[in-house]
């Protein structure tokens, strides 16, 4: 049997015991396990098995993703999320879907604090869902927003794999980060228009509320001043070089349990509650990330990826083609691959072939990374996606899987969208980078 | 001769990216074995750490999760004490120095440690320097400065009167441009390879740096002895001369690395005579230190400083 | 009774794992303004990294047992209570297997760091022990997912 071959059962079997409801993580780690011992040896499939369940379990940049989720579990149990959504509703409830392009815009700011996805779509879950179902929106919207946006998260800098694109094809890191700005923006934008078409055909899915007065609204921004100021001490500490990314995760959560502590909001009770919440979200969530990675180690020595690659650099097609062939691929990677592995295998392959027709090395990092992330949000290994109905299924009871990915699918469009305005107007990633370096 | 019919299927994992140097020799070392064996070998390669972590290589290799595998010696304290002598700042002239002098110090150490694998490659990095956002020029200046750095160079950090900030390679860039950290210690080919260059305004090169860190390519012991004695030697030789290869690769990369410098218009200066004799007396405990605590523990830690000290004078000149 | 005791380590581990989650907390933000006046705690990075796999590893068998994993239910809810039982002793034996060998393999890899005395990078602390502990965590872990078949071969045979 050759190892595509394999590759490919590996994928179908994995598909096929996902059905059977046994945890999506168990049997990535199975099949990855299963399949790395035919491929190489059954000792090595052994070894790597425990040596990559630990090796999760015990990465310094995976921290955010605890930390993260005990600070939306801190938000949520003392209400302050609560309050939150109170005040933005007063600003935005009066338009369709307010709530959920709020909540989208809100992803892509925070996504410029955190540099993980699943973590961003974590802890916006806890914090979004239960208040958008409060104001009576669909849980197709609301589901659907908070795993899209996650993924947004990571095209605004910073983004590990945006450092590894650069070190990989030897491009600034800083002209990456300043070229992710925009196409964020746009996606984001894309997000709130695509939410807007959606609550306009089917208005039950983010209903409009009443207007309220400026007073009204002003005096509820003044009630939420504390929260404002740990948001800004994270921002700005961020921006001002007092921590990393990765601190100002245990900052924010410090910050919000004192405004709980100094609100009498948070009893010993929710206190207690909100830890071992972050413990099964977050146990979750790194169970989803070992599953993942040991199923890619599987992949990779199958040799798809670079099989792949080298097959469509031997193609004699029109440049935009290959472009275009080059794209669904990186989409199709990020299904079934997490994105870092994928990129680390496939760009020196293709990055000569991209380069050699004529592509800008900063436009191509920004539209494969916005891509293959996307992948994130679906299936099967879409990561987002059961991180958020893990969490919907605490926060709000359970949504089934095919709702989740219903509401998906217009922002999956939108993402379609958005690529295709980037492959036409390629100024909108390269304007910044190109005034500033 | 059953097995001269049969392709033997191999699978290298190594940190280094796929577009670095290393990753690049690595590759050349695969061709060139592959070559020399007719193709009766076969080697399937994984750069960019894709198929073991930098920390876990060589347990991967020898637990059979690749058959070969290049890391750093540093990333597993402890298990490789003898080697770790290399790091020690002896005051390496350059990556080919450091890498002739590790290899042949192995050579003539024949160390325990690494009893379990076969040994194809040592090499090790050139001089480390000082990459800071402030000028430096004296013992006063780096004091209290918040320096980044792992393992042994925090030592280093510790006895210049700086401030160790401990941090893996990856998130070094983003801490140097939002000023976590005010500079690194590290070869100044980093400042290239990690593109750290971007966000560093001097270069200060001192021979109190001069540590280094040794690497290895080593090989599943078992899948070694289960080859053909004709396989086994092409391993042995092209082994033997990929030392200089992964050696010249130091340099050239250092050496680009000081050109990305200077086209990016940092200044880059060594200190003053005085100055640098301070420098190099504040380091000295830690090679009395390395001593002390490997003969406690009943390694020849006296003998591993000599013969390094007798290796790098012969081979800085 | 002896599944009252593994329960009863179940709620300690909890425990345990809520305070390394309150304690990474402090333990970086202690860092971060110790950074701030000259005086960062050398290695803190190692030992939140700790913390973290300690947490983690000390909520396996809390959230298996909350079905905190989640799965994919589309097809499975459409079909007869026998069946779904029968499938989920099926998977159950499966995940047993896994875990089971994940357990095995943990032990022994902390056995070769031990062995080698491999320490960390910055500390240069015994790794090690963090390895045996995550042993521990995954074989309670491995006992729960027992449990949970068991209970299924019970609710197949009630019917
Ligand atoms: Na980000
Ligand atoms: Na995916």
């Amino acid at each position: 049997m050759s190892p595509t071959l394999i590759g490919v059962i590996g994928i179908f079997v994995m598909v096929v015991i996902f059905l059977s409801r046994m945890p999506v993580a168990y049997v990535m780690a199975m099949v990855g396990y299963v399949g790395f011992s035919i491929m190489i040896s059954g000792k090595g499939g052994l070894n790597l098995l425990s040596r990559n369940i630990y090796d999760v379990f015990s990465s310094y940049g995976l921290t955010t993703i605890p930390l993260f989720v005990l600070m939306g579990q801190l938000a949520f149990n003392s209400g302050i999320s609560h309050r939150l959504y109170n005040t933005g509703y007063k600003y935005l409830g009066s338009t369709r879907g307010g709530l959920a392009m709020a909540t989208v815009s809100a992803c892509t700011a925070f996504g410029a604090v955190c540099g993980s996805s699943p973590a961003t779509a974590a802890t916006m879950a806890t914090v979004g869902l239960p208040e958008m179902k409060r104001y009576k929106y669909a849980d197709e919207l609301s589901t659907g927003a908070v795993a899209s946006g996650g993924g947004l998260g990571m095209i605004m800098p910073p983004s590990v794999v945006l450092i590894v694109y650069g070190i990989l094809t030897e491009q600034s890191i800083g002209a990456l980060f300043v070229a992710g700005i925009f196409p964020a923006i746009l996606v984001t934008i894309l997000f709130i228009i695509s939410i807007y078409i959606r609550c306009t055909y089917a208005p039950d899915q983010g209903p409009p509320g009443e207007r309220f007065t400026w007073r009204e609204k002003i005096k509820s921004l003044l009630g939420m001043a504390e929260t404002l100021a740990v948001f800004l001490l994270v921002m700005g500490g961020l921006f001002m070089g007092l921590f990393t990314p990765t601190e100002a995760a245990a900052v924010g959560s410090f910050g919000m349990l004192l405004v709980s502590l100094i609100r009498r909001q948070l009893a010993w009770q929710g206190f207690v509650k909100a830890l071992y919440e972050t413990l099964g979200t977050s146990c979750m969530v790194m169970m989803l990330i070992a599953g993942a990675v040991v199923f890619g180690k599987f992949l990779a020595v199958t040799r798809i990826p670079f099989d792949i690659a080298t097959w469509v650099g031997g193609f004699d097609l029109p440049r935009f083609m290959i472009m275009a062939i080059v794209i669904v691929i990186y989409f199709l990677g990020g299904c079934f691959m997490d994105a870092l592995a994928f990129v680390t295998l496939t760009v020196p392959i293709f990055f000569p072939l991209v380069t050699s027709l004529g592509y800008d090395p900063i436009w191509f990092g920004i539209i494969i990374v916005m891509v293959t992330e996307m992948g994130v949000i679906t299936p099967p290994v879409g990561i987002n996606v059961y991180v958020v109905f893990g969490v919907a299924r605490r926060v709000i009871g359970e949504v089934p899987l095919e709702s989740i990915f219903k509401g998906i699918f217009p922002f999956l469009l939108a993402v379609i969208a958005g690529t295709i305005i980037l492959m036409i107007f390629p100024q909108i990633i390269l304007f910044l980078p190109n005034l500033m370096y | 001769p059953n097995a001269k019919a049969q392709t033997i299927n191999l699978t290298y994992s190594n940190f280094f990216p796929p577009t670095h140097g290393h990753a690049i020799a690595g590759a050349n070392m695969i061709k060139e074995i592959e070559k020399r064996t007719n193709g009766r070998v076969k080697i399937s390669y994984f750069p960019g750490g894709t198929l073991t972590k930098p920390a876990v290589c060589y347990d991967g290799v020898v637990k059979g999760i690749s058959d070969i595998g290049q890391s750093c010696f540093a990333y597993t304290r402890g298990k490789f004490p003898v080697m770790e002598a290399v790091d020690l700042p002896f005051g390496y002239k350059s990556g080919k120095v450091a890498t002739r002098v590790a290899y042949e110090f192995y050579k003539r150490m024949r160390p325990a440690e690494l009893n379990d694998v076969k040994v194809l490659v040592i090499h090790a990095h050139g001089p480390g320097i000082l990459a800071a956002k402030k000028d430096v020029n004296s013992l006063k200046d780096i004091k209290g400065m918040k320096i980044r750095c792992t393992g042994l160079s925090s030592k280093l950090a510790k006895y210049l009167g700086a401030v160790p900030v401990a941090m893996p390679q990856n998130q070094a860039y983003e801490a140097l441009q939002k000023g976590v950290v005010e500079g690194t210690f590290c070869p100044i080919e980093v400042l290239k390879g990690w593109k750290q260059g971007e966000v560093v305004d001097y270069v200060i090169e001192t021979g109190s740096l001069g540590y280094t860190t040794a690497m290895y390519v080593v090989m599943n012991k078992k899948k070694y002895e289960s080859l053909p004695p004709d396989i086994q030697k092409v391993f042995d030789e092209v082994g033997e001369e990929w030392v200089d290869v992964h050696g010249d690769v130091w340099n050239s990369a250092d050496r680009e690395g000081y050109k990305f410098v200077v086209e990016l218009g940092k200044k880059i200066h060594g200190l003053s005579p005085a100055e640098e004799k301070k420098w190099v007396q504040s380091i000295n405990p830690i090679i009395i230190e390395y001593q002390t605590r490997m003969e406690e523990k009943g390694l020849p830690g006296r003998k591993a400083v000599s013969l390094l000290k007798e290796l790098v004078a012969k081979y800085n000149k | 009774m002896f599944w009252n005791s593994i329960n009863w380590i179940l709620e300690k581990m909890k425990i345990i794992g809520a305070a390394c989650l309150v304690g990474m907390t402090f333990l970086t933000c202690a860092d971060v303004i110790g950074r701030f006046f000259l005086h960062p705690i050398f290695g803190s990075v190692e030992i939140v990294a700790f913390m973290a796999t300690l947490s983690v590893a000390m909520a396996l068998p809390y959230t298996h047992k909350i079905r905190g994993h989640v799965g994919v239910e589309i097809l499975v809810r459409l079909l007869s209570d026998r069946t779904q039982a029968i499938i989920d002793i099926c998977t159950g034996i499966l995940s047993l297997c896994l875990f089971a060998i994940v357990t095995w393999r943990m032990t022994t890899y902390a056995h070769t760091m031990h062995k080698a005395g491999e320490v960390s990078m910055n500390l240069e602390l015994p790794e090690y022990y963090i390895i045996y502990v995550a042993s521990f965590c995954l074989l309670i872990f491995t006992l729960i997912i027992l449990q949970d078949l068991m209970n299924n071969i019970k609710r197949l045979k009630g019917k």
